[in-house]
């Protein structure tokens, strides 16, 4: 199974067996790691899956859509790679990604 | 109760006993740890799958887009990690109040200091309409079965035209099945949502060619020899399906709080804290009903939002700390691919005004009571709603056109 890093607030790093086809944000809410909230479930509505994703695993994936564009404005410490993790879907071509959570999502 | 004197409660030597893995129980588990509880906790599943989220029951996974193990809310290791014991298929047959501990189906006897009530509802039923290919949709299993059916030449009766059989729906005619919706009230989601939204959706179901039958008075099932069911309306019209989805909402699970002493009325009854009329036994989720100052009543709240705050606020409780801040009560739906999200509660007893403008993809429906935001609805726009939700109980009606509504009825939304 591909394998994501995990960059956490608190400067540690968790690495996690992430099947393919799973979102990030699935991969991170099994195994419970704090900081990616994910209150809607996956739909890009909530806003709080926000994580930066390195800039050649950027480049790789699907563009954001509309919605997740919009969210992106407004979450805070947004970065040009930034991205919702219920968006990613975990490929063969990402293994060994590293994603950065931020230390906070937007606040509902 | 402050911080003090939550000191009573805390850490009483047995640990906790979590009874029911929804949504609720599982983050009520990992919110104590995350607080700091270090004695044991016990979460207890009557289902025999690992703890698993329902919003996408109705919506990706009945349509086949999500499969089963993207369903689960975390893995074996996560709770292992924790040290957090997850039982799953076996109910609690028993909750003992005065012995403080539960029994469940296997003979497994579990002594608790706090006991934590999230048993959640069960779907209501229609006892003229029972037998062959009549199904609900609560559980996994609902979810497999419904699915199985569902195929393209399937002909789906959807009984009531809330969230629920509007998701369904939704979902079915993408499958390839023809659906009708037969909706008691003369609007969808009544009293969920402002007449904007209702009969903007209801344009999108007549456009992906859903029948919807509102206003309909169903006098009579018929039971056909071929396992379908034919609908007797009171205007006469006869309707036929070969399945049927009974969708009429929820009744809570209390008959374990009941039979130990816990009061209840329509829900297990609690404090702001989530404590029950039993000191040590809290209730958190779709089973409890607290008071709604929005709504000025005592209230159950159907939605995951209400889920996590609630088990949030129980586990700050039991350690022994301060609650978070209050927020508004939100709820979501999909249908058709097209979002909906609401935030806030509307008072059926007071007079509803609506102010809704158009969004880059959707539209955005502010709703106020005795001239105060109290509710808002966006579709497709969650810049707007995450800016709007936070201007709830504190911004003035505007003074621009407002579309007075009808009052509204009831306060469950289920995702």
């Amino acid at each position: 199974m591909p394998i994501v890093r995990f960059l956490l607030p608190d400067g540690t790093e968790q690495a996690l067996d992430v099947a393919v086809g799973v979102s990030l944000m699935e991969a991170a809410r099994q195994e419970g790691i704090e900081g990616i909230v994910a209150e809607c479930g996956g739909g890009a509505i909530c806003g709080t899956c926000h994580v930066h994703l390195q800039k050649d695993c950027f480049d790789r994936v699907e563009p954001a859509g509309m919605t997740e564009s919009a969210l992106l404005q407004i979450v805070p410490d947004a970065s040009e790679t930034s991205r919702l993790s219920c968006q990613i879907i975990m490929s063969e071509d990402l293994a060994d990604m590293c994603v950065r959570v931020p230390a906070v999502q937007l606040e509902l | 109760m402050s911080a003090a004197d939550a000191g009573g409660y805390t850490q009483a030597a047995s640990g906790v006993v979590i009874i029911g893995a929804g949504h609720a129980g599982v983050e009520c588990a990992y919110a104590l740890r995350t607080a700091g509880y270090a004695l044991p906790i016990s979460l207890i599943s009557a289902e025999s799958c690992e703890p698993y989220q329902r919003p996408p029951l109705s919506k990706g996974f009945l349509s086949g887009a999500m499969d089963a193990k993207r369903l689960a809310l975390r893995s074996p290791q996560a709770y292992e990690k924790q040290d957090i014991q997850v039982i799953i298929g076996d109910p609690v047959l028993s909750l003992d109040s005065k012995r403080n501990s539960v029994i469940t189906a296997s003979g497994r006897h579990i002594e608790y200091g706090h006991c934590v009530v999230a048993t959640g509802a069960q779907a209501r039923t229609l006892p003229k309409l029972q037998g062959t290919n009549v199904y609900s949709l609560r559980n996994l299993d609902d979810a497999l079965t419904l699915q199985s059916k569902l195929t393209g030449a399937c002909r789906l009766l959807v009984v009531g035209g809330g969230y629920l059989g509007l998701e369904v729906a939704a979902t079915a005619v993408k499958l390839g099945s023809s659906v009708i919706v037969f909706e008691q009230s003369p609007v969808l989601m009544s009293g969920k949502v402002s007449q904007h939204t209702s009969s903007e959706f209801q344009a999108m179901h007549d456009q992906a060619g859903i029948r919807l039958m509102r206003d309909a008075a169903i006098d009579r099932w018929e039971s056909l020899p071929n396992g379908g069911w034919r609908a007797h309306l009171s205007d006469g019209s006869t309707h036929e399906g070969d399945v049927v989805l009974v969708s009429v909402g929820a009744v809570p699970y209390i008959k374990l709080a009941v039979e130990a002493g816990v009061a209840c009325d329509g829900g297990i009854l609690v404090d702001e804290h989530f404590r029950t009329s039993v000191p040590n036994i809290f209730a958190i989720g779709d089973c409890a009903s607290g008071y709604r100052p929005e709504l000025a009543c005592n209230a159950r709240v159907e939605s995951v939002q209400n889920a996590l705050d609630s088990a949030r606020a129980a586990a700050a409780a039991i350690v022994g700390q301060p609650p978070a801040a209050k927020r508004p009560a939100t709820f979501w739906s999909e249908q058709h691919g097209r979002r909906l999200q609401i935030a806030g509660m509307i008072n059926p007893a007071q007079e509803v005004r609506d102010f809704v403008t158009a969004t880059a993809n959707g539209w955005l429906v502010e709703r106020y009571q005795q001239d105060l935001l109290t509710a808002i609805e966006a579709l497709d726009s969650p810049v707007e709603f995450v800016k709007t939700m936070k201007l709830i109980g504190s911004v003035k009606a505007p003074l621009g056109p407002i579309l007075p509504t009808h009052n509204q009825e009831t306060t469950d939304a289920h995702s």
